[in-house]
């Protein structure tokens, strides 16, 4: 029994090496109603940048994504975040991401984002939510 | 008969969340005016009402009873509002945010003494923001003690009891702060 | 200080503050009050006092009163919430057997004896920590760039019109 789970950690921390780590946060902005208390540190600065008060965490989800390898990241509200890691380049992960709904694509792009750094992807005017907007927060780190 | 500050703080520490309600609705407006005279922003003030409830909250067993239960939330309330100004000192807000103090009133005072003479209002709001701007531009310590007692009512001991420095302290920095103040409104007062 | 000595101003300046703000023992208070009664400058220096208390009051007050303290509780109640529940799981780890803890350190040491080398530092300028570089974008709706100036993190908003 020792055994397997030793030769499991093995296997995980080879794979661990081979693919970047990407943590999707989504999160509801609002005028109104109160905040997530993790996001209390953030919060000045997504007002400045988004423009809403009130943030409240609504999904969050950490994978190991392969190179080369599209991953899908389901988005509350029904749309799906494409991620396509293609690289490192001077300390910057290059990838493709994609929002889409259902069969369109709200933005297609490729980007350089320092590694560990977060970028930011907002969905406004939203009609399937009551009001506010969606804001999806992406870490990539190799 | 109500429930005194010290009932309720027991209360609250064996479990009973509707206590602790209590003592917060007591409070949140003196907090929030506090809070209001210390920072520039009515949305961090409001900030800070929570983060000073939610601290209260997880301190509750630390809180002996030497002091009164309102002191010791100012206290809190202060030292998270000191916190917030030095952050904001060293992230400049960008040049797109608006001065809170430039837009007008969402609402007039309840009690508005000139409800027909749109000029004497107009007149009072402006006094009214220069008095805000001059407090606000004293330095942290100088605004807190104004604040503390003009505002909130509070006696010299208990004054230096939120700010934790000696009583005669406390006399220095009002003194000065009235005088500093009196300097800026003279022609307005 | 006996009550029938009548102050001089000079007294009475440095006793003002106290005096409005009723600090002080009632003997001063009396001789204070007394003073200020049968002297124009002293009585004068008390009224503008009691107005600037009286401004601080209405400037601050006002606004104060016109904040919505409604979402308040929620949020405090959603704090008091997560700190039982953080009080509750160190209550209950508590109860963890000892062998417990001695595989999960175990399995702590293998995974960071394998984790890769950290990257060594650099000396060229640092970029800002959430620089992200655009190298194309499309979109179906209306898209719009926003960039926080201290950190570099990007927003890229777009406006969802499928909905209307």
């Amino acid at each position: 029994m020792l055994g397997l789970a030793a030769g499991a950690l093995v296997l995980l921390a080879a794979a661990h090496a081979l693919a970047l780590e990407v943590q999707i946060t989504t999160v509801h902005a609002s005028e109104h109603g109160p905040s997530d208390a993790q996001l209390i540190d953030l919060r000045p600065r997504l007002r400045r940048l988004v423009g809403y008060h009130s943030f409240q965490v609504v999904g969050k989800e950490q994978r190991r994504c392969a190179w080369q390898t599209s991953e899908v990241f389901a988005i509350p509200g029904g749309r799906m975040l494409h991620v396509v890691p293609k690289g490192m380049r001077d300390q910057a992960v290059v990838m493709s991401v994609k929002l889409m709904d259902g069969s369109r694509a709200l933005v297609d792009t490729d980007v350089r984002l320092q590694n560990r750094g977060v970028m930011l992807f907002g969905v406004g005017q939203d009609a399937r939510a009551a009001e506010g907007a969606l804001i999806i927060m992406l870490r990539a780190e190799d | 008969m109500a429930s005194s500050d010290w009932e309720l703080v027991q209360r609250a520490r064996a479990g009973d969340r509707d206590a602790f309600r209590e003592l917060v609705e007591r409070y949140q407006r003196k907090i929030a005016a506090l809070a209001l005279g210390m920072l520039r922003s009515r949305e961090d003030a409001l900030d800070i009402v929570q983060e000073t409830f939610t601290k209260a909250y997880q301190s509750l067993d630390r809180f002996k009873g030497d002091a009164a239960f309102y002191t010791w939330v100012y206290r809190i309330a202060y030292n998270l509002c000191v916190d917030q100004q030095r952050r904001a000192a060293k992230e400049p807000l960008l040049t797109l945010d608006a001065d809170e103090d430039a837009r007008p009133a969402h609402a007039l005072p309840a009690d508005d003494p000139h409800p027909d003479q749109p000029f004497a209002r107009a007149r009072d709001a402006e006094i009214a923001r220069r008095v805000r701007e001059a407090i606000r531009d004293l330095t942290p310590d100088h605004r807190a003690v104004i604040l503390l007692r003009e505002l909130e009512g509070l006696s010299y001991a208990e004054i230096s009891q939120v700010l934790e420095c000696p009583k005669g302290t406390v006399m220095s920095r009002l003194h000065y702060a009235r005088r500093q103040l009196q300097r800026r409104l003279r022609e307005l007062l | 200080m006996s009550a029938e000595r009548v102050m001089t101003c000079a007294e009475v300046e440095g006793l003002l503050d106290a005096f409005v703000d009723a600090e002080l023992p009632a003997p001063a208070l009396l001789a204070v009050a007394r003073h200020a009664g049968g002297c124009e400058a002293c009585d004068a220096a008390v009224r503008e006092l009691t107005a600037l208390r009286e401004a601080v009051e209405r400037s601050v007050v006002a606004e104060a009163e016109a904040l919505d303290l409604a979402r308040v509780w929620p949020a405090v109640s959603q704090g008091v919430e997560r700190h039982d529940a953080r009080v509750e799981w160190r209550r209950r780890l508590r109860t963890v057997p000892a062998w417990g803890v001695a595989l999960a350190v175990a399995a702590s040491a293998v995974l960071w004896l394998r984790s890769p080398e950290p990257e060594p530092a650099r000396l060229a300028a640092a970029p800002r920590r959430n620089q992200a570089v655009i190298e194309r974008i499309d979109s179906s709706g209306h898209f719009e760039l926003r960039r926080d100036r201290k950190y570099g993190t990007t927003l890229i908003m777009v406006s969802d019109q499928a909905g209307k």
